[in-house]
């Protein structure tokens, strides 16, 4: 369970986040939905711990970010804003050093990485260095290295951004499928279709507050509209800038 | 934790063919450098080059002119053209001086009369004093034995001539000389302690960040210290195997330099390069935490790069400036660098009188590494280093 509550923060002048709150439950996928700058990445930074934000709390299955940062980051698997994979290291060196930070070891960090490659279908390239990878090849070795601990919770910061359909269509099994077994998945997205195809409940954030929680049918009932991105629109007023 | 850490820094490093090229150069550039220009100097300082001059009219005075070959300063017919001319194939520089005996030179000097020799030269061209008191100076010692047998000969003591006698002593002694030389030698060492670790250093911090992976790393269930120091372990290897490759490279190429020309001794056995290496771990660790600290406060690559150039002044020229004032002070063994460089210039000479200042030495540095990786540990918490804003 990932839970903020009251989140402020300033970068300068500027109001990144204001008075933020949410909360994505196990066994839901969670969608952040916000045009580029409402707040989605510095409101995770915060959940992570690796901001610092002036109001509010961020927690991990009710830990505080904030107070204990490392015993909370146990409890999730990240999928961040920016992924840089070590190019000079293998995919499977690579997942083997994301286990060996969670406190795997020997036989157990083996097997996990033995699943883990499995189930992203990735042993053909395991043995491989990063570099020369494609999208959807890095894509699957950060789902991979998130995942390697079998962690509660997946956080998801725009990760169809730069994948074809292929990718997307195999990122959308593997979150499904985490939904299945009771996991708490968050993800931010700019991305309406999906959002709208895969969450079970929609954060609509803009200007760094909340403006909107629901089902996307319930958001699109609220607005009166039948397109999801009609009611998207007019959650966050229309002079807002938005990708489609 | 730090074991999965330095495992992966190391594993990342040891491929990344840019590091290792930048270490070996780090450790191989400063001897070879050091051993080129001692070479040079040494070659330049003690032999004497062929000096070729015209000489016209050789036949009046065969003697002057064996004893000038005796000094090296040879004929060479004036080339046409130019400043060279072809001997056995070889090109040759000419000084463009004629010298050239009188028609009656050896006819005059039969009769004990003054005899001529004429000596053309450029005057304003560079070196051509130096040349040309090479030549007056073999003259003038034909002139002072012509003298000495003349007056032998009437019966006079030719001491009369010169009533005073200079006495010239070299105080300085063999170890003496090389002392400065040597001290060099010191400072190359230290040097190649930081040198080979610089690459690896920027790479594992403005490069990770560069490559988005820092960000990430962070966020793991890890403390900044423990990354920081996993990092500065991993790049403090490659300080030490770069100072390590130095000293036993030093210890081969002294043999080929010609110190004994100058009068030199100079042993470098396994004694001192054990304890010169000793030396140098506590500084390889030093050399790691000062430029990870700088690279990590770089906002990118090639900022970290610029900002280590300058900043790597320091730890090569102050050295460097005590080295040739040759400067002593009991305060300087208890700082990082200077302590390092004191030991090692004081084991070279072979004046060392106390290994305790050195021992408290290394342990300062150690210290001051982890202070230096504790504020670097510190400032990674801040969003600003972690992003690079």
């Amino acid at each position: 369970m990932l839970q903020v509550n009251n989140l402020v923060k300033h970068f300068g002048d500027i109001k990144a986040l204001d008075d933020l709150s949410f909360l994505a439950e196990d066994g839901q996928i969670t969608g952040i939905l916000g045009p580029n700058g409402a707040g989605k990445t510095t409101a995770l930074r915060v959940l992570y711990g690796l901001l610092e934000a002036e109001e509010g709390t961020g927690l991990i299955n009710g830990v505080d970010s904030q107070v204990s940062p490392q015993l909370a980051r146990k409890e999730i698997g990240i999928f961040p804003d920016k992924f840089g994979l070590y190019e000079r290291l293998t995919a499977r060196e690579q997942i083997s050093y994301f286990a060996g930070l969670h406190g795997l070891k020997g036989k157990e960090k083996e097997q996990a990485l033995d699943d883990v490659i499995e189930k992203l279908d990735i042993a053909d390239i395991a043995d491989r260095r990063c570099e020369g990878f494609s999208q959807g090849q890095r894509m699957k070795v950060i789902i991979a290295q998130a995942l390697v601990h079998q962690p509660q919770n997946l956080i998801l910061d725009e990760p169809t951004r730069g994948l074809d359909v292929m990718s997307t269509r195999i990122l959308r099994e593997i979150l499904l499928e985490l939904k299945q077994q009771g996991k708490c998945i968050l993800f931010s997205s700019h991305v309406m279709q999906e959002v709208a195809a895969l969450c079970d409940k929609v954060i609509v954030v803009a200007n760094g507050k909340v403006a909107a929680v629901g089902t996307p049918q319930e958001l699109c009932e609220r607005t009166g509209k039948t397109e999801f991105e009609d009611a998207f629109v007019a959650l966050i007023g229309s002079d807002e800038g938005i990708a489609a | 934790m730090i074991k999965t850490l330095f495992t992966k820094e190391f594993l990342d490093s040891i491929r990344d063919k840019r590091s290792i090229f930048a270490a070996l150069l780090g450790a191989f550039l400063p001897p070879i450098f050091f051993a080129a220009i001692m070479t040079f100097t040494l070659e330049e300082s003690t032999s004497v080059d062929e000096l070729y001059i015209s000489i016209e009219n050789q036949q009046q005075a065969p003697h002057v002119v064996a004893l000038l070959e005796q000094s090296k300063i040879l004929h060479a017919d004036m080339p046409e053209a130019g400043k060279t001319f072809e001997l056995d194939g070889e090109s040759l520089e000419h000084s463009k001086i004629t010298l050239t005996f009188a028609d009656d030179f050896a006819q005059k000097m039969e009769q004990g009369q003054k005899a001529t020799i004429t000596l053309l030269a450029d005057y304003s061209k560079k070196g051509s004093r130096e040349e040309i008191s090479r030549i007056k100076t073999v003259v003038n010692r034909y002139q002072s034995q012509l003298v000495t047998m003349k007056l032998t000969a009437r019966g006079i003591s030719p001491s009369l001539l010169s009533p005073i006698h200079i006495e010239e002593n070299d105080t300085s002694s063999p170890s003496s000389k090389s002392a400065l030389i040597l001290g060099m030698l010191g400072v190359m060492i230290l040097v190649a302690a930081f040198v080979s670790s610089t690459n690896v250093a920027i790479d594992c911090s403005a490069g990770e960040r560069e490559r988005n992976s820092l960000e990430l790393l962070i966020m793991q269930p890890v403390s900044t210290l423990q990354v920081v120091i996993a990092k500065a372990m991993n790049t403090a290897f490659f300080g030490a195997v770069g100072a390590t490759l130095s000293i036993v490279l030093t210890a081969l190429v002294i043999p080929f330099i010609p110190l004994h020309k100058a009068g030199m001794a100079f042993n470098f056995d396994l004694q001192l390069g054990l304890t010169i290496w000793l030396l140098l771990l506590p500084l390889a660790l030093f050399a790691a935490a000062f430029q990870l600290a700088v690279a990590f406060h770089a906002k990118s690559f090639k900022e970290a790069q610029s900002y280590i150039q300058y900043t790597i002044m320091v730890p090569v020229f102050l050295p460097m400036v005590l080295e040739i004032m040759n400067y002593k002070n009991a305060a300087l063994s208890y700082i990082p660098i200077f302590a390092q460089q004191q030991a090692i210039s004081q084991l070279i000479r072979g004046d060392l009188e106390s290994y305790l200042p050195f021992v408290g030495g290394s342990i300062i540095t150690i210290i001051v590494s982890f202070a230096i990786i504790k504020f670097t540990a510190n400032s990674l918490k801040s969003e600003k280093v972690v992003l690079g804003l």
